[in-house]
């Protein structure tokens, strides 16, 4: 910056010197990389991403705008693209991931991009580059879904509430009086069983999809 | 002399027989409808981008030109019904009301043209559930004297001339979830010609064009363009149209206006949407008929797209026009009078 | 016709009122659904979003033990979860998604390997709409809920992508941005479906743990236009939407406000009450947000 020190003068106020210091630079360096487009390509559900013509007909339907502003998939996309990286991070790592999975993005996409599903996958992308400095809720939630899927087969509500607190470090809040009082009228109305039914022959169902996973 | 089979009676199969009969070949033109002119007769188009001169001024003259030669015959509310033989010796059934004929000829020409794209199926759009969404050829019936509404433009809900206007761009083209990832060619232009005309008769409204990319291509196409946000303050917005709803008994659209990044809510009078161009009932008949090639999405695919351009897959089978794809009605006069080279010189050999 | 019945995780458990009704309304019209019993988890979201080739398996895995198992030539699900994982799998079998050859060995390897894409899958509320239809309900109303006003939500999987339930493509399919089955089917037990202009809008549920707060401000949204529009209840086709704004409904009144209170029932128990069924066979008592109180006022229940 110190080396271009001409004479610089915009509506009258002279930016060099200086002034120019305080001004951040509005010129994006254009440096494409493909290497982010490539990794998102080969997680689930990102693979559709290079269709994507940036129409803006998933981010104009979108349900999250009214709810967490800038929340843009097609800017999404656009950034992984393009391998604007740290304007992935800096600007729309704590968006990503608030996707609802309403669909409307996927449903009305002229190109066939899944949408939702690569929005998913820009977020696993974040996540598995650890840019959140910790364990995410939906990595958390993610995982002990897919350990109790795999161990019974199906989904028990409380116990998944329960290992998914534990995991994320707030146990106590679901110990706080409403949860209790919740459980118990849950509980005294049959809602929740404590012992829930278990599939004939799992096992060997468990055994292989463990195999899938390695 | 052979005589020459041509279907379809709208510009290019028009063209093409007059063409034909000007050199002395006998023409049989069949045409499904009651009429001749096809879709720009079908939808009163009005005027014609990008020099907003009447459609009439084009389209009588090629009308006039088949009517009043003697050399064709034009069987209309009838089609093909079968072909048989190889070229130059085919024989065709020729069907209508009246019963049923059949004649010998030397060549066929397949000009069955287009069919404007059918938004009900966009169901975000509304088109069906909301009256005042309409699509480009309703508009163009509408700004047509002729037309059902003596030129006016009127929301269908209640006869008002609607203050503000939205244009959707290609709706069903560029498409693939409708299974039409291919441009319409001429959405662009016509919905351009469109908010001019709207601006020129009612200089108070406001007209906006939700877009992708302008493809501003054809002769005269991009200075009008210019001239839309010159001289009418027509305003373009960079983002396809998402959705439309009903908000407090008014339109009410969504879509992102890309530049800015940002979701738009916009409330408006009227909703246009420029319906692209699919392959007709027509051109799929004529095609199982005939038993020629169709590409994807049910064109007609020329035997070599550089080569033989007016070739069909089968000898002695000539096709042109938007029945190959998308084509403006400058580019199917220039087909029709292209493909009546092609047969009179393989009708010589 | 024999249908394969998938109830999903949720109806055996904090839905079960939905499961109960479900069955009994299916069996009043003469539906007969045969439960695929050892039936597995569809793999949700999060399996979608962890492992393609599972998220592929699982749901094959319920179309396979219907098919080889049960013998059925359809599967219906009460749940737009389970319907949105089940078609979304048919789509990738019939596009030969290249976990395809996967999926038919693990199916062969632990299943009857009879299932390779060709399953007719049915949400319940599409379902009921077009085989038994709102004229047979009319007709086998006892109890009228007239004075009773819904409001009819359906969530986002009923209808959404389009790329795989077809909606606009495929007869038998509801309107993706203007649903109607349900409220048809409710207007013809007597109720006055509220105009609500909410009806396909998203409740958040899928984020109802992992982002408690966006989920409840997503679902307060939906409760209070209902409640807006002067809707009693809020009627729904879908159990996790069902989480989402009952069991979570006490949160979200802390979170919101009154505004967003609202009983919450499933559209196949006021079928059922309208029948003549009781609110206790019917678990109309189950749900959180206490829709036995305007039941009764409305003498009803």
């Amino acid at each position: 910056m110190a080396e271009n020190t001409d004479k610089m003068v915009i509506d009258g106020v002279e930016l060099t010197g200086i002034w120019k210091e305080f001004l951040p630079s509005r010129i994006l360096y254009e440096d494409v990389t493909t290497e982010f487009l490539d990794e998102v390509k080969k997680l689930p559900g990102g693979s559709t991403i290079v269709r994507c013509y940036q129409c803006g007909t998933c981010s104009g339907g979108c349900t999250l705008p009214d709810f967490v502003d800038k929340f843009n998939p097609r800017r999404f996309i656009d950034l992984v693209r393009r391998g604007h990286y740290d304007i992935l991070v800096n600007e729309n790592k704590d968006l990503v991931w608030k996707c609802v999975s309403c669909q409307r993005c996927t449903h009305r996409c002229p190109r066939g991009v899944n949408t939702q599903e690569v929005v998913r996958a820009i977020a696993k992308f974040l996540e598995d580059r650890k840019v959140f400095g910790k364990l995410t809720n939906d990595e958390a939630f993610d995982e002990i879904f897919m350990e109790e899927v795999i161990e019974d087969g199906r989904i028990d509500e409380v116990k998944i509430v329960k290992d998914f607190y534990s995991k994320t470090g707030r146990l106590k809040e679901m110990m706080s009086s409403d949860q209790i009082a919740l459980g118990f009228k849950m509980l005294t109305s049959g809602r929740i069983k404590l012992f829930g039914g278990k599939i004939k022959d799992w096992k060997k169902v468990s055994q292989r999809l463990k195999e899938e996973l390695q | 002399m052979k005589t020459v089979l041509v279907i379809g009676g709208g510009v290019t199969g028009l063209k093409a027989s007059s063409e034909l009969a000007e050199m002395g070949y006998n023409v049989t033109l069949v045409e499904k409808e009651d009429y001749l002119g096809g879709q720009v007769a079908k939808h009163k188009y009005y005027k014609l981008a990008p020099d907003l001169r009447l459609a009439g001024e084009v389209i009588d003259p090629v009308i006039k030109a088949v009517e009043n030669n003697s050399n064709i015959k034009v069987y209309k509310h009838s089609h093909v019904a079968a072909v048989s033989g190889n070229a130059p010796e085919f024989k065709a059934k020729i069907k209508n009301s009246k019963g049923e004929s059949e004649e010998n000829f030397g060549a066929i020409v397949v000009a069955t043209g287009f069919e404007h794209f059918d938004p009900t199926v966009k169901q975000e759009y509304g088109y069906g559930r909301f009256k005042d969404v309409v699509t480009n050829a309703e508009v163009e019936e509408m700004l047509n004297p002729g037309g059902p509404t003596n030129g006016e433009l009127k929301r269908p809900s209640d006869g008002e001339t609607p203050k503000k206007i939205a244009i959707f761009q290609c709706v069903g083209s560029r498409d693939r979830q409708v299974g039409n990832p291919y441009c319409c060619r001429v959405g662009c232009v016509v919905s351009t010609k469109q908010a001019i005309e709207i601006k020129e008769k009612y200089p108070d409204s406001e007209v906006y064009v939700y877009y992708m990319d302008m493809r501003m291509f054809g002769r005269g196409w991009e200075e009008l363009y210019g001239k839309a946000m010159e001289e009418y303050e027509i305003i373009f917005t960079r983002g396809r149209g998402a959705e439309v709803t009903l908000k407090n008994q008014q339109l009410s659209l969504r879509a992102e206006e890309t530049i800015m990044d940002r979701p738009i809510q916009h409330s408006v009078d009227m909703i246009i949407l420029a319906a692209g161009m699919a392959a007709g009932e027509g051109t799929i008949e004529a095609a199982n008929v005939l038993g020629i090639k169709q590409n994807d999405y049910g064109f007609l695919e020329p035997k070599d797209d550089f080569v033989s351009p007016n070739e069909s897959s089968k000898p002695g089978i000539f096709i042109a026009g938007a029945d190959k794809g998308p084509m403006d009605i400058e580019n199917c006069i220039v087909e029709g009078a292209a493909v009546a080279a092609k047969v009179a010189s393989s009708l010589k050999n | 016709m024999k249908i394969g019945y998938f109830p999903g995780c949720s109806l055996k458990g904090m839905a079960r009122a939905y499961d109960e009704s479900t069955k009994i309304v299916a069996e009043e019209f003469g539906i007969d659904l045969m439960e695929i019993e050892d039936f597995n988890c569809c793999g949700a979201l999060e399996i979608k979003g962890s492992n393609e080739k599972l998220s592929y398996m699982l749901p094959a895995r319920v179309m396979d033990s219907a098919k080889g198992r049960f013998n059925v030539d359809a599967v219906v699900t009460p749940c737009n979860g389970c319907y949105h994982s089940l078609l979304r799998t048919n789509e990738a079998m019939n596009e030969n998604n290249a976990s395809k050859g996967d999926v038919i060995s693990f199916l062969k390897d632990v299943g009857y390997g009879t299932y390779e894409g060709d399953m007719d899958v049915r949400h319940f509320l599409e379902l009921f709409y077009n085989e038994i239809g709102p004229e047979k309900v009319k007709s086998s109303v006892k109890k009228t809920l007239k004075g009773l006003k819904v409001a009819s939500y359906y969530g986002c999987l009923y209808e959404r992508p389009k790329t795989i339930t077809k909606t606009g493509y495929k007869s038998k399919r509801d309107d993706s941005e203007n649903p109607y089955f349900q409220d048809e089917l409710l207007k013809a037990t007597g109720a006055e479906v509220v105009e609500f202009h909410a009806s396909a809008s998203c409740c958040g549920g899928a984020h109802a743990l992992q982002d408690e707060s966006l989920a409840a401000t997503l679902s307060a949204a939906v409760l209070s236009s209902a409640k807006e529009a002067g809707a009693d209840m809020l009627v729904l086709p879908c159990p996790l939407c069902g989480a989402a704004l009952d069991i979570k409904q006490p949160e979200i009144i802390k979170a919101h406000g009154e505004k967003a209170k609202l009983p919450v029932v499933y559209f196949t128990q006021l079928i059922g009450l309208s029948i003549g069924k009781s609110p206790k066979e019917l678990k109309l008592s189950d749900p959180i947000s206490n829709p036995m109180e305007v039941l009764k006022a409305k003498g009803l229940a």
